[in-house]
């Protein structure tokens, strides 16, 4: 050990009155303090060397969320296949619609390449410019915007009249940030823009020159002299979707801001832009913010990044919380909401707070479970003002997207008035972890197996349901729900128990000889149905889902026959993929 | 002084309405005990029922210091004189002033330090001094020194410790600040940074495109500070400089960054991280106290390292801001790079650079 090694050992460890041994190896004298003062100073006395670079590991860019299953959708992106390299307008139609954030932004680029590259049959065209007319979600806005520039014909013109008038827009506005600045105007340029004006600056904030960024980054931090906190927040909330990196240090600053207002908005912001230094800002805000509601916007900005650790939270909050506590977090769980919270959302839409309700529709549609298909409509059948109309015509939209591409076709019409009544009843009971519930819950599994002993199929479905809305952790009653379809010949509703019953319990699932061979049976057929009509990639997806499961149990014909029907899909996609 | 001092609180306790301290209890006193020419802090607290006792010159009630503390506490307020009466054998001692000099102050901190081992928590000794310190100065240089020697006891950075206490003294030079007139400064980096307390103060980087010379502008973030976007070139009407490198602007007015000054910002890079390194570290060994900037000129990034125009790795401060390096990474591969500016960040003995902006293709981008 040299003499350094050995006084950083004792500043370590502590040196103090008597250190005799100490005082002889520095030759100090004198009381502690010049002991103290001795020891620093020679362990500061080495000049400090520059560090040795280390390599960088690279980031993962598309910004898809981890996988939470294994279908085609949950793993577009995040290990599975890239969007990028979709062909089929129809696939993209059905990820623009239901995949997450990331997911709808590439979709949006792709059929933006896919009009640039000329390929598109006429048909096909006219199919992208319906899907494009009138973009419904703010965060794709930009993407889908670019993507109908491209389009021929009035619609590309349209979007190019709008383009020339952001750029006077930004003319206009850049000439006043130059004079705000360098002939002392008093009027800060942003806040004399009218409503119309900052919509399309924020839509169009990642064109903005650097100039007009810089003075949009000055504004939010507070550093342009007249604006107050309100405006700061107003301009924070106009740019919630602008998603543009450049802005990116003003918002980390806001997040630990004193007021709040700010570092919500600022949060909101942060969670919607694809930048490496948005998540440790998120995660500290999550993990420190005294103030309830960024913490629980904080959770679902990282959800959006495909980070559910604040999941948990949001779910006690939504069930326990205050009133302002649980429309945040409902307004957090929107993107990492899973199969597990559609009766917990479902029971939201009856609220009287409309932007909780709005929330709590969203994220429905983000799960894109058919279970809430029928508590939507009825919502709908309300009359609601038509803003909120208008959001739940969009989640069953997304609902309906991703059970086709999970290939489980589109939701059914009409549930059922016994599903629907035994669901309600169901949801009545508050204690879902007591005894009585689990008894209850045991002997509504038996009576749905009696009912379909003796051919009652609707109500043999009214038991299973309702057992499952009681429990929702059990896998079987999911299970004897996904059975009974299969006994009724509706491979599409069996697909999505079966996928509810192995996200509550894959392990019982893989091991239950008769509901495996009947599952992966099941998976197969559907393929089979998808490839059929033309849907390669949903067919592939299905069978890789499949594929991931432990199939021991299941006989060996239908084993090879999903191997080699596996395959030969994806040598086909691979090949069209080259060919393109 | 004993005398004065209760004189003082008897006084200032009259003026208040007789129920204003509510059920407030004393549970924790801090004295500062002066022992001839020295000043020794001496903590009194109570846990589970027992008086325990800390003192700077001693751990516990053998130190003369926690004696005098322990007498004055427990003498009767109405006995007119505290001075020892010699029955005791206890040398002569006062109570001292609580704001101590920052100087003593940054003394009897370091003692703490030694004393407790930077192995132990943030002992009451060593978070008292920190607290003493924070009230002698004001200053912004003081209250980011505070946030540094946090953040290296809570990292058991033990030599970053070392060289902050050694250099402490020369936080606050005490030169008069020399007046900048009619002046060019431009800002290339802006950033959040701990104080006494988490993201307490801003600070702006500016370079000075005549000299080469990086100047900080700090303000806490509820004060005000000159106004504009980073980045911006500051004309300089008037403006004070410490001997710190820390600037106050107090006229100005602002222009964005346009192609000439960009090519003179260009001119100014160093060749080489050596070559800044060594320039950053003109003030000797106590430049871990100061956090220079510096500016480097660089290529295309290779295999995840940034490279300076000499085609050197460059070693980046992902333990104070990896989110900023990989920024940087990505920003450089966005175009031709021309020159990264960061802060030099200490960590043991070595120096890395916390990117704050980089230029590639002619725009300036900001990464904190």
């Amino acid at each position: 050990m040299t003499t350094r090694d050995a006084l950083l050992e004792r500043l370590r460890a502590g040196a103090g009155a008597g250190d005799v041994a100490l005082r002889a190896t520095m030759a100090a004298s004198g009381d502690d303090r010049a002991l103290a003062a001795a020891l620093v100073e020679q362990i500061a006395a080495a000049a400090p060397r520059l560090a040795r670079a280390e390599p960088e590991p690279a980031r993962r860019t598309s910004g898809a969320p981890a996988a939470a299953d294994a279908s085609f959708l949950s793993r577009l992106g995040a290990g599975g296949r890239d969007v990028s390299q979709i062909d089929d307008v129809d696939t993209l139609f059905g990820v623009l619609e239901g995949g997450s954030l990331s997911q709808r932004r590439a979709s949006a680029r792709r059929l933006q390449q896919r009009i640039e590259s000329g390929d598109l049959t006429p048909e096909e065209l006219e199919r992208v410019e319906l899907a494009l007319a009138a973009p419904r979600d703010p965060d794709v806005a930009w993407e889908v915007l670019n993507a109908r520039a491209e389009l021929s014909g009035a619609a590309g013109r349209d979007v190019r009249n709008e383009r020339d008038a952001f750029e006077a827009l930004v003319e206009r506005l850049s000439a006043s940030i130059r004079a705000f600045w360098e002939e002392d105007r008093p009027r800060e340029p942003l806040s004399e823009l009218g409503a119309e004006d900052l919509a399309t600056l924020a839509l169009h904030a990642r064109e903005l020159p650097d100039a007009v960024t810089a003075h949009v980054a000055a504004v939010l931090e507070g550093s342009d002299g007249p604006s107050d906190s309100s405006a700061r927040v107003r301009l924070a909330s106009v740019l919630r979707s602008a998603a543009d990196p450049r802005l990116v240090p003003a918002f980390v600053a806001l997040v630990t801001d004193r007021s709040p207002a700010l570092a919500r908005e600022a949060v909101r912001a942060l969670g919607r832009t694809d930048d490496p230094r948005v998540a440790p800002a998120l995660v500290r805000a999550f993990e420190r913010s005294a103030d309830p509601v960024t913490r629980a916007l904080a959770a679902g900005a990282l959800g959006l990044g495909g980070d559910a650790r604040g999941l948990v939270l949001l779910r006690q909050m939504i069930d326990t919380g205050d009133r302002q506590a649980q429309r945040a977090a409902v307004e957090g769980i929107v993107e990492i909401a899973t199969m597990e919270d559609v009766d917990r959302l479902t029971r939201l839409l009856s609220k009287s707070d409309l932007g909780l309700v709005g929330h709590a529709v969203r994220a429905l549609g983000r799960v894109g479970d058919g279970r809430a298909v029928a508590a939507l409509r009825a919502r709908a059948a309300q009359e609601p003002p038509p803003a909120l109309a208008e959001e739940i015509d969009v989640a069953l939209r997304a609902i309906t997207a991703q059970m086709e591409l999970r290939g489980e076709g589109a939701p059914p019409a009409d549930t059922g008035a016994a599903i629907a009544s035994a669901k309600k009843a169901a949801l009545r009971t508050t204690d879902r972890s007591g005894l009585g519930t689990r008894m209850l819950a045991g002997l509504e599994v038996f009576l749905g197996r009696f009912w379909l002993t003796v051919g009652a199929i609707d109500r043999a479905l009214a038991a299973f349901e309702s057992a499952a809305a009681r429990m929702p952790g059990w896998a079987l009653p999911h299970a004897a729900i996904a059975l009974a379809q299969v006994r009724r010949n509706r491979p599409a509703p069996a697909l999505a128990a079966f996928r509810r019953a192995l996200s509550s319990d894959r392990r019982y699932i893989e091991t239950q000889s008769r509901v495996v061979r009947m599952l992966a049976r099941t998976f197969l057929r559907r393929a089979e149905e998808m490839e059929r009509s033309g849907r390669r990639d949903v067919a592939l997806g299905l069978l890789e889902e499949v594929v991931a499961l432990d199939l021991r149990r299941v006989e060996e014909p239908v084993r090879f026959e999903i191997a080699r029907r596996a395959e030969r899909l994806r040598s086909e996609v691979a090949g069209a993929e080259v060919a393109t | 002084m004993t005398l004065h001092l209760r004189e003082l609180a008897r006084r200032a306790l009259s003026e208040r309405r007789p129920d204003a301290g509510g059920d407030a209890e004393v549970e924790r006193d801090v004295l500062d005990v002066r022992l001839g020419d020295r000043v020794e802090m001496v903590t009194l607290s109570v846990r589970e029922d027992r008086l325990v006792v800390l003192a700077t010159d001693g751990t516990g009630t053998s130190s003369p210091a926690a004696h005098a503390a322990l007498r004055w506490l427990a003498s009767d307020l109405a006995r007119t004189s505290l001075a020892p009466d010699g029955r005791d054998g206890a040398p002569q001692v006062a109570v001292a002033p609580s704001a101590a000099p920052i100087e003593t102050a940054i003394a009897d901190l370091t003692t703490a330090i030694v004393r407790s081992g930077t192995d132990a928590a943030e002992t009451p000794a060593i978070h008292d001094a920190l607290a003493r310190i924070g009230a002698a100065s004001p200053s912004l240089g003081v209250a980011r020194w505070v946030g540094r020697l946090r953040a290296a006891l809570a990292s058991r950075d033990d030599v970053l410790v070392a060289r902050l206490l050694e250099g402490a003294h020369a936080i606050e030079p005490s030169v008069e600040p020399v007046r900048l007139v009619d002046q060019v400064l431009v800002e290339l980096g802006r950033e959040l940074l701990d104080g006494l307390t988490p993201f307490a103060l801003e600070r702006r980087h500016l370079i000075d495109p005549a000299s080469g010379d990086v100047l900080a502008e700090e303000r806490l973030r509820d004060q005000p500070a000159s106004n504009g976007p980073c980045p911006r070139v500051v004309h300089v009407g008037l403006a004070t400089r410490s001997a710190a490198a820390r600037v106050r602007i107090v006229q100005y007015s602002v222009t964005a960054l346009d192609a000439e000054m960009l090519s003179r910002i260009e001119a100014l890079a160093a060749p080489s991280v050596a070559v800044a390194f060594e320039r950053a570290q003109s003030n000797g060994r106590r430049s871990a106290t100061h956090e220079s900037a510096s500016l480097v000129r660089v290529r295309a990034p290779d295999g995840g390292m940034v490279l300076d125009a000499a085609g050197a790795a460059i070693p980046l401060a992902r333990h104070e801001d990896g989110a900023a390096v990989t920024a940087l990474l990505e920003a450089l591969g966005k175009g031709e790079p021309q020159w990264l500016f960061g802060r030099w960040s200490f960590s043991g003995d070595e120096a890395s650079l916390v990117p704050l902006s980089c230029c590639v293709g002619g725009r300036v981008v900001r990464l904190r």
